[in-house]
């Protein structure tokens, strides 16, 4: 990948981002006014007004757009009103909660993946073959609001060897991952299963066996690179997801990610919060992206072409 | 004894419109320094041939049901998965017909040909590297070290056949095969394939099973011709004998049905009918349905291959009479 190639794809993300940005300021405001929330029900008129200014609410609507893509462009996010700090702070502390949840997660899916699916493809149509399919139909199909349910009542109220949630060592850890792998690891082992089976009856896997490579050489070292690139596309697309936390799972188990904070940011009115975590997880999803793309080409030489 | 033979050899094939027998008892043997043409029409079972020799039919949906293979003289049917793969391409080496899908797309050349070293533990004088460099060179393709590190699509068709041969000599076998090696090529392209092939076959004292369906190539490079028809070999002579005196009338009609470099003729006559569903196979002889010679016989009883001269055999009731 060239710098100029770079470039272009960093001024396309820019704007798609300004554009992000821009819906994202008029629908956080969609949802309602901060200052019926934070102030007492019995709050008088003026403490609401005083509030409202403090805020730069009083002013027309295109006024605080002006002033707030200023802002934008100087990257000042602002003061989180629920955190009463810099909002972008915030955001920082829980990004890297999350990206460390959704990429533990993913890295051992994709590689349990290729292991079954591999596997699978080997034996295709025989038992091994047919218990991968269930478990792996099952592992994409499973709720993970469902999942982590379970997993909380079977190891941490019945066997008490897990914490229900909360955040610390790598104990508190083992839920959230479990429930965030289980759906990429069924998706994975069914796209693998699929393009191994055609890697292992394309003409080059014969060449390799006419060479007198032996079975697991065949499939591990001809046949696999060539299986690998649909794994890696559904892997960035399940990434691209994960960066903007794992929803359901990180509330569940009130793991302090980027998403937690997302949801507690809209039901907050925290404006702030939302427009800095939706800044942050764009940026974070412009360089998967990219690495994305500089695993295919180191993959595929076919695909190094600009 | 033989270099390779083959001996009434059997294999099935398991398909939704039913069983299909690929190879019928297919016997032919291969000397040492020889190149055997194995002739036929599409579907006749060269490829499968190739790949019961190399241990490569699939199973399912195909099996060998019975038949011998003796390499040296020791039966191949009788090895192991693994004692099979250390033979091949170390002593019996497969050049496929379509270099660009046999090629694996996502490594270089260099490494594709230095992997055929390294499966078979060889240390070439020089290192590996070095080998593969040579080789590149010795077939032709300039700039050897920058290409050894380029993929199979930088590559024209004519480059890519080659580098698959020198992948498939690399080592030195004593059995070559070729399954129409040149038929993806255009005209110029497939006479420098074929003169690469004469190169080792020249230099090398390997054997070397041509397959092809081109009476041209067969001229141009071939010692002896077995002739296939439906699963079987019907004839064997040398290129002389097939080319002036063929004694199955298959053989007559295939000769007159491609044009030949070797008479005035001109007039091409095809042969009747087409390939016999490979399903339902007719009675007795497989070619009575387009054979001009037939007779009630040929329906009943399935000619086996005789002796019809020195050196020659023939699979049928009522062969062509010496000319
Ligand atoms: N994998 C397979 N499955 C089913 N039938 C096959 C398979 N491979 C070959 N055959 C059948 O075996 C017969 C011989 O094929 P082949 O050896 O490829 O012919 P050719 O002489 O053109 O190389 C054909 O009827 C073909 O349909
Ligand atoms: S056996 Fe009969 S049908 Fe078959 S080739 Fe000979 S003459 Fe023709
Ligand atoms: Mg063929």
């Amino acid at each position: 990948m060239s710098f100029t190639y770079f470039l272009k794809r960093a001024a396309f993300a820019a704007l798609a981002l300004a554009a992000l940005m821009t819906s994202a300021f008029f629908l956080v405001r969609l949802t309602g006014d901060p200052v019926n929330l934070y102030l007492p029900v019995d709050a008088s008129d003026a403490a609401r007004e005083a509030m409202r200014v403090r805020l730069g609410l009083d002013r027309s609507l295109l006024a605080q757009f002006f002033d707030w893509a200023w802002d934008m462009l100087s990257l000042d996010f602002g003061i989180s009103l629920w955190h009463n700090r810099p909002a972008m702070d915030v955001v920082l502390e829980a990004l890297p909660n999350t990206l460390a949840l959704g990429a533990i997660a993913l890295v051992l899916a994709f590689i349990a993946a290729i292991g079954m699916g591999s596997i699978a493809a080997v034996n295709s149509g025989g038992w091994i073959d047919r218990g991968v399919n269930v478990l792996s139909q099952a592992a994409a199909s499973v709720p993970d609001f469902w999942l982590g349910l379970m997993g909380v009542l079977l190891f941490a109220v019945t066997f008490r060897i897990l914490p229900t949630s909360g955040f610390g060592g790598p104990i508190y850890w083992v839920l959230p991952v479990a429930c965030l792998f289980a759906r990429p690891f069924g998706t994975l082992v069914q796209i693998v299963r699929g393009s191994m089976i055609e890697a292992l009856n394309a003409t080059f896997v014969r060449t390799a066996r006419a060479k007198g490579a032996r079975d697991g050489r065949v499939t591990f070292v001809h046949a696999l690179r060539n299986a690998l690139l649909p794994a890696v596309t559904v892997t960035g697309d399940l990434a691209a997801q994960f960066a903007g936390g794992g929803g359901v799972v990180e509330v569940v188990f009130g793991f302090p990610g980027i998403g937690k904070l997302l949801i507690d940011g809209i039901l907050k009115r925290d404006f702030a919060i939302v427009q800095a975590s939706i800044f942050a997880v764009a940026v974070v999803i412009f360089f998967i992206n990219i690495l994305v793309d500089m695993l295919y080409a180191s993959i595929d030489p076919r695909v190094r072409v600009e | 004894m033989a270099l390779l033979e083959v001996e009434n050899l059997q294999v099935s094939f398991d398909t939704a419109s039913g069983r299909i027998l690929a190879l019928n008892g297919v016997s032919f043997s291969l000397e040492r320094g020889e190149v055997l043409a194995l002739l036929g029409e599409s579907g006749s079972g060269k490829s499968v041939t190739a790949a019961a020799i190399m241990d490569l039919v699939p199973n399912p949906p195909g099996a060998i049901d019975r038949g011998s293979i003796r390499f040296h003289g020791a039966e191949l049917l009788q090895l192991s998965r693994n004692e099979r793969r250390d033979l091949c391409g170390n002593r019996i080496a497969l050049i496929f017909q379509d270099a660009l899908a046999a090629l694996n797309p996502v490594y270089s050349v260099g490494w594709q040909i230095a992997e055929m070293y390294r499966i078979h533990g060889r240390n070439p004088e020089g290192g590996v590297e070095k080998a593969v460099i040579d080789l590149l060179k010795a077939i032709g393709i300039p700039d050897p070290e920058r290409r050894a590190r380029q993929y199979p699509h930088e590559f024209s068709g004519g480059m890519r056949q080659r580098i698959m041969i020198a992948m498939a000599v690399a080592v030195g076998p004593d059995v070559i095969i070729a399954d129409e090696p040149t038929t993806a090529l255009d005209v110029t392209i497939q006479a420098q394939v074929v003169d690469l092939l004469a190169t080792i076959r020249k230099r090398s004292n390997a054997g070397m099973i041509f397959i092809t369906h081109d009476l041209g190539v067969v001229a141009e490079l071939a010692d002896r011709v077995a002739v296939m028809y439906a699963g079987r070999i019907v004839e064997t002579a040398n290129v002389f004998e097939l080319f002036e005196d063929a004694r199955h009338p298959y053989s007559v009609g295939l000769l007159a049905s491609q044009p030949r470099v070797d008479t005035d003729e001109d007039e091409l006559v095809p042969i009747p009918g087409s390939a016999p569903n490979p399903v339902a196979l007719p009675s007795g002889c497989a070619f009575r349905t387009r054979c001009p010679r037939a007779e009630g016989l040929c329906a009943e009883v399935i000619p086996p291959l005789e002796t019809v001269g020195p050196g020659r055999q023939a699979a049928c009731h009522f062969p062509v009479s010496p000319a």
